[in-house]
């Protein structure tokens, strides 16, 4: 068997009581593009936390381009790229400060990091004033910067977590149109959405999570009923039901 | 995208672009704390006032140093051990409040493959790039150089506690920078409490005693010193020509294990914020608030803003800043001054301590003010509420002044009805003001770091103008009545009446005003 991008075997995270990621297995072949849905607190972020080494599982092991991720988590975070809801920014940095700081972190000259941060900034439209500190940057720039960061050092294995959230249309379709160059180019991708229309055109891989526990894994094709869309297979899966108005109102 | 990184970056590399990063963020907060000022202007003004502070530190304790220099070579180290161990702790301690708080947040470098090693050593080393360690190193420099120029056979134990003093100082400016902020809001009430009472019941064990007995106590006091880590330094050349070597060993030992300790806890705060130990979510339910209408609502709102800011917090300890320097010079130095007759100035001074509050009362809402004004309350209500929120913070200091009055400054009676009487009617005055400056020139109030919002010209000249206004016929009236307590105390209660009149009516018009100009508020805060 081929060498699995991200292998997840029965991983646990719990904070005290709370279980926010139980059991969960998983294995991502390279050039996979996962899209991990869930609702609001199902997990799906604890679950990029734990890939990415930002959190220890409480159980469970992971491995990340052939290295476990507990023991060598230095090596691991060298071949991915992340970029985490909360974006992560330096904030008291301009842009081109924060990239080139990033890229000398991943070992690539500042010649390298300046091209490809010219060809970044350009493709996903990104112009910031002469000096402008990441910390005024607009929502959408700030997106922007973190995707850049996460890209900048030709990672294998990308984490995004709500990459569109807060992001113009023009903008969220150059996002696509780069994520899917990249899995063409064998990265392998790993998304979280609300956006169910988005994962559902983007990913073909799709993983439902719901209160820490995967509800569902594998191509999209393969969990929906003929001429089922996401929206409904995810709402069967985590068992959402039509709710009536409200009593007072 | 191209090939992955071929080659892992050298630990030398990550620190290179750690320090450089450092050095860009300090610059860019540092620029954007000067405002209107230019780069250049600013970085010149930065260093000349750094080395103005710097220069003149390290020449006063080289003097210092130098007169201490022959008693501490016959073992007498009680004092410059004092010295060293107060630049030590109280350097970092300056350097986080007055900071603007940490450029550098570690958690958000947890992502980069990076060994911790790597950013405990950045970090050590930056610290010496915070301008109040700078002053800090250059006191303790010049207070061993002056030891040495004192007695030139102090010169090792002089170097040793120079170097072990200056790495402790980072090492704890470090573990301040990685844990105050947790430690002051787990414990904050507790913290707050050592902060008010500690100085006024040091001060009254050292002082608080007839004038022999106080010198005794206080030269038992220094010879205690001579426990402290540097003070044990410092001797090692005093034991080394009695040869008691046990106790040199001490000397060199002890020191460099409280060092280790101090390391050992600067190693495990960042590692427990790289690896994200620091971040993990509370079990504890959080306590929900209830109240009766929607002003309290706004007053507790507005209380807890305060708490919750670090410069609100530093408002309630600020009342010591000068009670406790008054109780002590009047005890030790100048004991021909009665204490207590410093005590009206202190309730002087209070209100003043909110100025940058109760003239900007929306500054530290900052963007929140828009939910503010998308809650149905009137513009009444709102400053009604605010205001009673200031009221009762005013009162959490005045707390502070009664307790540390009681215990070093032991006022006659009156004062303890006229001070309070003065404060209120000062603050009554201000908040009253503070309501049509706060809607003419609203600034945001950062929440982090002690610097106030750099307010207009106009503002400025209002300020003063208010301070002057309101200040100076209280000092004047204790300047009259002060032999009459009993006329003074009825004026004082007259002129707080008055004011209250005067808020309540204004108060309406200062609403209309509000409404008025709530975009400018938006616009300005948000």
């Amino acid at each position: 068997m081929a060498e699995a991008a991200l292998e997840l075997e029965h991983v646990t995270k719990r904070f005290g009581d709370l279980a926010a990621v139980d059991d969960l297995s998983l294995r991502l072949e390279a050039g996979a593009f996962l899209g991990l849905v869930g609702r609001n607190g199902a997990g799906k972020s604890t679950t990029l936390k734990l890939v990415t080494g930002l959190v220890t599982p409480t159980a469970g092991r992971i491995r990340v381009l052939g290295h476990d991720l507990a023991a060598d988590p230095v090596e691991v975070k060298r071949r991915i790229g992340a970029m985490p809801e909360d974006m992560a920014l330096l904030e008291m940095l301009s842009g081109p400060q924060y990239l080139r700081f990033v890229g000398r972190m991943y070992g690539l000259d500042d010649a390298t990091i300046d091209a490809r941060r010219a060809e970044l900034f350009e493709l996903l439209e990104l112009a910031p004033q002469p000096r402008q500190l990441i910390a005024d940057y607009s929502f959408g720039m700030k997106k922007k910067a973190a995707l850049c960061a996460a890209l900048l050092h030709a990672p294998k294995l990308v984490f995004l977590d709500e990459p569109f959230e807060g992001i113009d249309p023009v903008t969220r379709r150059v996002m696509k149109d780069l994520l899917r160059s990249l899995q063409q180019k064998g990265v392998t991708l790993v998304l979280t959405s609300h956006i169910l229309e988005v994962v559902e055109a983007l990913c073909p891989l799709i993983a439902i999570i719901d209160a820490g526990k995967l509800k569902g894994f594998g191509p999209l094709e393969a969990l929906r009923a003929p001429g089922q869309g996401l929206e409904a297979l995810f709402l069967e899966l985590v068992g959402g039901q039509q709710k009536g108005g409200l009593s007072w109102l | 995208m191209s090939a992955p990184p071929s080659a892992p970056p050298a630990l030398l590399r990550s620190i290179r672009a750690l320090l450089v990063m450092h050095v860009q963020a300090g610059f860019n907060a540092g620029l954007r704390s000067m405002g209107a000022l230019s780069a250049q202007a600013s970085v010149a003004l930065l260093v000349l006032l750094v080395t103005l502070f710097a220069g003149v530190m390290a020449v006063s304790l080289f003097v210092v140093g130098q007169d201490m220099a022959p008693r501490v070579a016959e073992g007498h180290t009680g004092l410059p051990g004092l010295l060293f161990t107060g630049a030590t702790l109280m350097g970092p301690a300056a350097a986080v409040m007055v900071g603007e708080g940490r450029e550098l947040d570690w958690e958000r470098l947890r992502l980069f493959p990076l060994r911790p090693v790597a950013l405990f050593v950045v970090e050590l080393v930056a610290m010496f790039g915070d301008p109040v360690m700078v002053i800090v190193v250059a006191a303790q420099a010049g207070l061993a150089a002056g030891l040495v120029a004192g007695a030139p056979a102090l010169w090792a134990p002089a170097l040793l506690v120079f170097c072990c003093s200056v790495l402790s100082t980072a090492a704890l400016r470090l573990v301040l920078s990685s844990l105050l902020a947790r430690v002051l809001s787990r414990v904050r009430g507790l913290f707050l409490l050592a902060l008010s009472l500690g100085p006024p019941v040091l001060g009254m064990l050292i002082v608080d005693q007839p004038e022999v007995v106080a010198e005794r106590q206080l030269e038992r006091w220094v010879e205690g010193l001579a426990v402290l880590p540097a003070s044990v330094q410092l001797g090692l050349l005093h034991q080394a020509r009695a040869g008691a070597w046990g106790e040199v060993a001490l000397a060199l030992v002890a020191p460099l294990a409280a060092l280790g300790l101090l390391g050992a806890l600067a190693v495990r705060g960042v590692l427990a914020e790289v690896s994200g130990q620091a971040s993990a979510p509370s079990a504890r339910p959080e306590r929900l608030w209830s109240f009766t209408s929607p002003t309290w609502g706004v007053a507790r709102l507005q209380l807890t803003t305060l708490l919750e800011s670090e410069i609100g917090r530093f408002s309630i300890i600020a009342p010591l800043v000068w009670v406790v320097p008054m109780g002590l010079l009047t005890r030790v130095a100048l004991p021909e001054v009665p204490a207590g007759a410093l005590a009206p100035s202190v309730w002087f001074f209070l209100p003043s301590l909110l100025l940058g509050f109760l003239l900007n009362q929306f500054g530290l809402d900052r963007g929140a003010v828009k939910g503010l004004f998308l809650l149905p309350v009137t513009e009444l209500q709102l400053l009604q509420g605010k205001a009673v929120g200031y009221a009762v913070f005013q009162a959490l200091q005045f707390g502070v002044v009664v307790v540390a009055s009681a215990v070093l400054l032991r006022p006659s009676w009156y004062v303890w009805i006229c001070g309070p009487l003065s404060s209120a009617f000062l603050f009554v005055a201000l908040l009253t003001v503070g309501q049509w400056t706060s809607t003419m020139w609203p600034r945001a109030i950062p929440r982090r770091g002690l610097k106030q919002a750099p307010g207009s010209m106009a503002l400025g000249m209002v300020a003063l103008g208010v301070l002057i206004g309101t200040m100076l016929p209280v000092g004047l009236l204790w300047a009259a009545l002060s032999a009459w307590p009993l006329a003074l105390c009825a004026a004082l209660v007259a002129m707080n009446l008055a004011a209250l009149v005067v808020f309540r009516f204004y108060m309406s018009q200062a609403a209309r005003v509000l409404a008025g100009r709530r975009e400018k508020l938006v616009e300005s805060l948000g």
